[in-house]
């Protein structure tokens, strides 16, 4: 079982477009899919062309079976958007011993039907965003050419390892995803150079970068996938080697879960 | 008159620094890179808040805006008391299975004194 959530403390970094985009590849490759939206915006719904009845908030809180709620979105893959209504979440788990652990005691009771859950998160620290680590234990965080979302990806690793801390689990970034790389640009050395700092600092891999590619923005648009809109696209060529990479990675920490003495050696 | 080109003094802009490359360490020192886990904290009393706030007075609400919010909070009353009978039923289903309980224990060692 793969639990993956993506998460940047700043927006705009192609978190969604992530999660789509990875999603619908380990889907046509026979995974069972399910890609969870936890962010208010709804972003994923809406790139998707999707219009579910449910949403997360009623599969959480208005007792709604998961099936009743997830709406499919193409062969192996199931997705349970978000409205509005999740950000009720915050103020419902207010005040409530052990919030961070709502997904884990919800999602780990019916997400058997799957092989792999992504998680799609706001950009912001939130109680849905701690609670989505707690249950995914795995973390992907794409990062865009600018400092504000190097800022964000340092936040996002520095919360997984306090939450990891005081939540008494392993919560384990499993790779940094540079995206929106533009090679043209100055700045984009400047960050790429950071981005290795801070992978060696905090020992998570670098995968392979994302490169800008306005067939992005044009498959969002055509409420398409983006392999599905061009398959041959830059940002599709270098999603599907991110997502080789990043299975290879998430196997190994499967393996080293698995078997501890494997990672003291 | 439009010059041309080739006669067009070229213009240039403002003198900018050279871009300095980025270091963790700056990241890591700004102010919004602490205090990821206060939504996790048991709400925090704030004297001097609550102070402030005491002298404020609430404008009042709209007509359309004031149905609305007693129509959500005779929906709750009537909620709250359906889970009190709910809560009562289930406190008798608890009494009636606790009496089932002793009867049974009950049963048990007559049926043990029985047998010996």
């Amino acid at each position: 079982m793969l639990r993956l959530v993506i998460a940047n403390q700043r927006g705009g970094v192609s978190k969604t477009t992530t999660v789509a985009t990875l999603a619908h590849i380990y889907a046509g490759r026979g995974l069972r899919v399910l890609a969870i939206d936890a962010d208010p915006q709804g972003s994923l719904g809406l790139v998707l062309g999707l219009r579910p009845a449910r949403y997360l908030y009623d599969s959480l809180f208005c007792g709604r079976a998961l099936d009743e709620c997830v709406v499919p979105a193409a062969a192996n893959l199931d997705v349970l958007c978000s409205n509005r209504d999740t950000a009720k979440i915050e103020a419902a788990l207010a005040g409530t011993a052990g919030r961070q652990f709502v997904f884990r005691q919800h999602f780990e009771k019916v997400d058997a039907a799957y092989d792999a859950v992504l998680i799609d998160v706001a950009p912001s620290i939130s109680i849905t965003q701690t609670c989505a680590m707690v249950y995914a234990r795995r973390l992907l965080v794409p990062v865009a050419m600018d400092m504000l979302s190097l800022q964000g990806a340092a936040a996002c690793l520095q919360t997984a390892s306090m939450l990891a801390q005081v939540s008494q689990c392993e919560i384990r970034p499993v790779a940094l995803l540079p995206a929106r790389v533009d090679r043209r640009y100055a700045l984009t050395a400047f960050v790429l150079s950071a981005l290795e700092e801070m992978s060696k600092r905090y020992a998570v891999p670098l995968l392979t970068g994302i490169r800008t590619d306005g067939n992005v923005p044009k498959a969002e648009r055509a409420r398409q996938f983006l392999v599905d809109y061009d398959c041959g696209s830059r940002a599709s060529q270098d999603y599907l080697a991110a997502a080789d990479e990043l299975m290879a990675l998430l196997n190994a920490a499967e393996q080293t879960d698995r078997y501890p003495e494997a990672r003291s050696a | 008159m439009r010059r041309n080109r080739q006669t067009a003094i070229p213009r240039r802009g403002p003198l900018r620094p050279a871009i300095e490359p980025i270091h963790v360490e700056e990241l890591l020192a700004g102010a919004g890179m602490s205090g990821f886990l206060g939504i996790l904290q048991t709400p925090v009393v704030v004297p001097h808040a609550s102070d402030a706030l005491a002298h404020l007075t609430a404008p009042a609400l709209p007509q359309q805006g004031m149905q609305l919010f007693f129509c959500l909070a005779s929906r709750m009353e009537s909620i709250r008391g359906r889970l009190g009978q709910q809560q009562e039923l289930l406190h008798e289903v608890v009494e009636v299975a606790r009496r089932m309980s002793a009867s049974a224990e009950r049963l048990a060692l007559r049926m043990t004194s029985f047998a010996g």
